[in-house]
């Protein structure tokens, strides 16, 4: 089994709860700068927003490209997820990913979605509906 | 004393000297005041030097927020900058959505306090702790897009927040308002004209230090019960899902309070042309919302064809529609677009330039302006050819016309003179909301005694009036509905709450409680909504401006309506005057409208009572 977070960007009004939400989980601060989802503004043009966050891919490039082995598999949810204490902000992972689902916090720690143990909270909070939890 | 929620720090910014510094928030006045309004009340008594030129180097710019701005407290994405207002000449505070509050407080400040005048045209940066002032050579005479554009480009972060004037504000404009992430305003009373008057182009923010509060579980638990509870499952809020503002045109044309051709009628026979159903037709692209906003009230639209193709707002709402649209006797939705962009863009309120420009049509209708005065424009209501030229006009102050219509309605009265006042639709020389209070006389009341001009957002008895089944024109139990509801709104907007999230004060307490760690009740809420309105009226006296000017328009209190459920309406001034001493009463004011010695010894403000001649 494992579990992977889709995102159905068309539905996002841009109001940010997942980021905030993600944050206050994770590290007990409201701070979109530390939120393992982001959403891009995009207006006028093309006038939407994009959606970012790891997607739980087959092919998990991430792991394979760090230096420091900081990516271990959860075998819970079936996830490759990252240890703080070893990454070392190289980056590595956030260039070979083609989804551009993972970035460097402002401490210069990579960001990724963890799946909140498999309750995400930005689920919990998007008031439109945009993130679905799925179970292969 | 610390209060959780706030960053705890002001940045003060004097222009004239160039100096930037970081200080303390006074956390007394913090807790006395909540936040937000009664903040940047409390600030603007002891900042604003009594009687100084609204326009000139003593007046204080301020931005505030409250404790509630940065955490995940629905529908709390809302900042206010506050002063002393160039057309109601009193105390001014003006609120705007959109992301630029949360990243102020996740910058480390609360509040921005802006001193004296800069010698050359300046932005400030606010960055994490830390406030610079920027040269603004490149972005001045710019409009607003392209101000956001090379001011995020100059610093290379596409993330910063900025809040800029256009043009209408760099040329002292008194319908200037300040445009947030491009599409969100400051819109009120001239705001724009103080940060132009300062030579300020642009508020630059970016801020990833975040927030936190002691109890963030917690917290985070109240927040969710209520996205459901006060927004998403609330009926109350089920229109503002569905259709946002535009929803009002039907309501009031159906009531006969939709301004039409300058308020000379309640109906408009266009009205199917800009209601909320040929907003979504014909424009809508998606809706938005401001930061922590389950509802997504706002509409971005975007002209698909003709003349006005490829013209994008994110809007328009419910007052530009009516404003802009009935009342200027338009009933194109694709135009009114245009215009809207136009009006966000130059830095224009939308609201007092669709009133003004429905006033000079009227003028121009009635022979009082020529064609002369209008520069050859064929002013006549719902021609297109020359009310999409207006905002421009206004903003550049162009040729006879823009120098007549530069400052507003009331300006243009008295260049005038004539019999031209009775068609000035304002009060405190601030022109009137889309809601005619011949439909609605707690409207009169409420434009009258309104501090910024007149408003409909100190108090909306509009809501049980026009839209509900209180009848409209009883004068019984008016001056009390709407004293109680300026009192709402004074406790409201000091959390800086967006209108939308249906609170009342046991829930504003909850949220106020869950971030801050009190235990406040209704009561505390109630009696700190009482100051404030006091402290602001007091500013207010202390300027000069009294009961003399809580006046109605020429036009409400003289011409019927003519058609709809207003037909043979108006608010005769008898009535009006016996509302308005009844509300004096309320408060415990004096027959000049002023807070006496008791009224502000009840609300604690013994400390300002010393600065008001008349008590000494």
């Amino acid at each position: 089994m494992r579990m992977k977070l889709k995102s159905d960007e068309t539905k996002c009004v841009g109001c940010l709860l997942c980021t905030v939400a993600c944050s206050a989980k994770h590290l007990k601060t409201f701070n979109p700068e530390f939120s393992d989802c982001a959403v891009e503004d995009r207006f006028p043009e093309p006038g939407d927003y994009h959606v970012h966050h790891c997607t739980q891919c087959d092919e998990h490039p991430c792991s394979e490209a760090c230096p420091e082995e900081a990516f271990y598999m959860d075998d819970k949810l079936g996830i490759w997820r990252i240890d703080w204490h070893k990454c070392s902000g190289c980056g590595n992972c956030v260039e070979v990913c083609p989804y551009e689902g993972c970035w460097l916090n402002p401490k210069d720690k990579s960001m990724k979605c963890d799946l909140c143990d498999g309750n995400p909270e930005c689920i919990q909070v998007c008031p439109k509906g945009v993130y679905e939890l799925v179970k292969e | 004393m610390t209060i959780p929620g706030f960053t705890g720090k002001v940045l003060r910014v004097d222009l004239t000297s160039g100096k930037v510094s970081v200080e303390a928030l006074n956390w007394e006045w913090a807790e006395k005041y909540i936040g937000g309004r009664g903040l940047a009340a409390r600030y603007a008594w002891q900042e604003i030097k009594p009687k100084c030129d609204p326009l000139g180097p003593d007046n204080v710019l301020m931005i505030w927020t409250g404790p509630v701005q940065g955490t995940m407290v629905p529908l709390n994405g809302r900042y206010l900058f506050a002063t002393k207002s160039p057309t109601a000449g009193g105390y001014l505070d003006s609120y705007v959505g959109g992301h630029l509050a949360p990243e102020l407080k996740w910058a480390g400040f609360d509040g921005v306090i802006i001193m004296g005048k800069s010698p050359k045209p300046v932005y400030l940066f606010i960055n994490d702790g830390e406030g610079e002032i920027r040269d603004a050579s490149k972005i001045w005479g710019k409009r607003v897009e392209e101000a956001q554009k090379i001011i995020r480009s100059d610093l290379q972060d596409d993330k910063i927040r900025v809040a800029s004037i256009g043009p209408a504000g760099e040329g002292l404009c008194k319908m200037a308002c300040i445009s947030s992430d491009l599409y969100r305003q400051a819109g009120r009373s001239g705001i724009g004209a103080v940060m132009g008057s300062k030579n300020l182009k642009a508020v630059a923010v970016r801020g990833t230090l975040g927030l936190h509060v002691p109890n963030m579980d917690k917290l985070v638990e109240v927040c969710k019960e209520s996205f459901k509870v006060d927004g998403l499952d609330n009926p109350d809020n089920a229109g503002m899902i569905t259709d946002g503002t535009p929803i009002l045109i039907d309501m009031s044309h159906n009531s006969g309070i939709l301004p039409t051709r300058n308020f000379q009628d309640g109906t408009f026979e266009g009205s199917a042309g800009i209601n909320s159903e040929a907003l979504k037709a014909k424009v809508l692209v998606r809706r938005r919302a401001c930061f922590g906003c389950v509802l997504a009230c706002a509409s971005f639209s975007r002209v698909k064809e003709g003349r006005f193709k490829g013209a994008a707002v994110e809007g328009p709402e419910y007052e530009t529609l009516a404003l802009c649209g009935s009342n200027c006797g338009v009933d194109d939705i694709n135009a009114i677009v245009m215009f809207n962009q136009e009006c966000d863009m130059l830095g224009l309120d939308t609201m007092s330039t669709g009133d003004t420009v429905a006033y000079a049509m009227e003028l121009y209708e009635r022979g009082i302006l020529t064609k002369e005065m209008t520069d050859g424009l064929e002013l006549k209501f719902g021609n297109l050819d020359a009310y999409i030229q207006m905002p421009d006009i206004i903003a550049r102050r162009t040729g006879n016309l823009g120098k007549l219509l530069g400052d507003g309605s009331a300006a243009a009265t008295k260049k005038l003179g004539g019999n031209a006042y009775r068609y000035e639709m304002t009060v405190k020389n601030v022109e009137l909301p889309a809601y005619d209070p011949r439909g609605s006389i707690g409207m009169a009341l409420t434009y009258a005694t309104s501090e910024r001009g007149a408003d409909h957002l100190r108090a909306f008895p509009v809501g049980v009036e026009g839209y509900g089944n209180v009848d409209p024109w009883i004068t019984e139990g008016k001056a009390a509905l709407v004293a109680e509801d300026q009192r709402r709104t004074a406790s409201k907007w000091s959390m800086v709450f967006c209108d939308f999230l249906a609170v009342g004060y046991p829930s504003m307490a909850k949220l106020y409680n869950a971030v801050t760690g009190k235990n406040v009740d209704e009561a505390y809420l109630r009696h700190a909504g009482d100051r404030i309105w006091n402290l602001i009226r007091a500013f207010n006296v202390r300027e000069g401006i009294t009961g003399k000017d809580d006046v109605q328009p020429y036009r409400i209190a003289n011409d019927e309506l003519p058609s709809g459920r207003t037909k043979g309406h108006k608010i005769d001034d008898k009535d009006f005057q016996m509302i308005l001493k009844e509300y004096y009463g309320i408060w415990n004011w004096d027959a000049q409208g002023r807070p006496t010695r008791e009224a502000l010894q009840a609300v604690e403000l013994d400390d300002i009572i010393g600065d008001l001649d008349y008590l000494k």
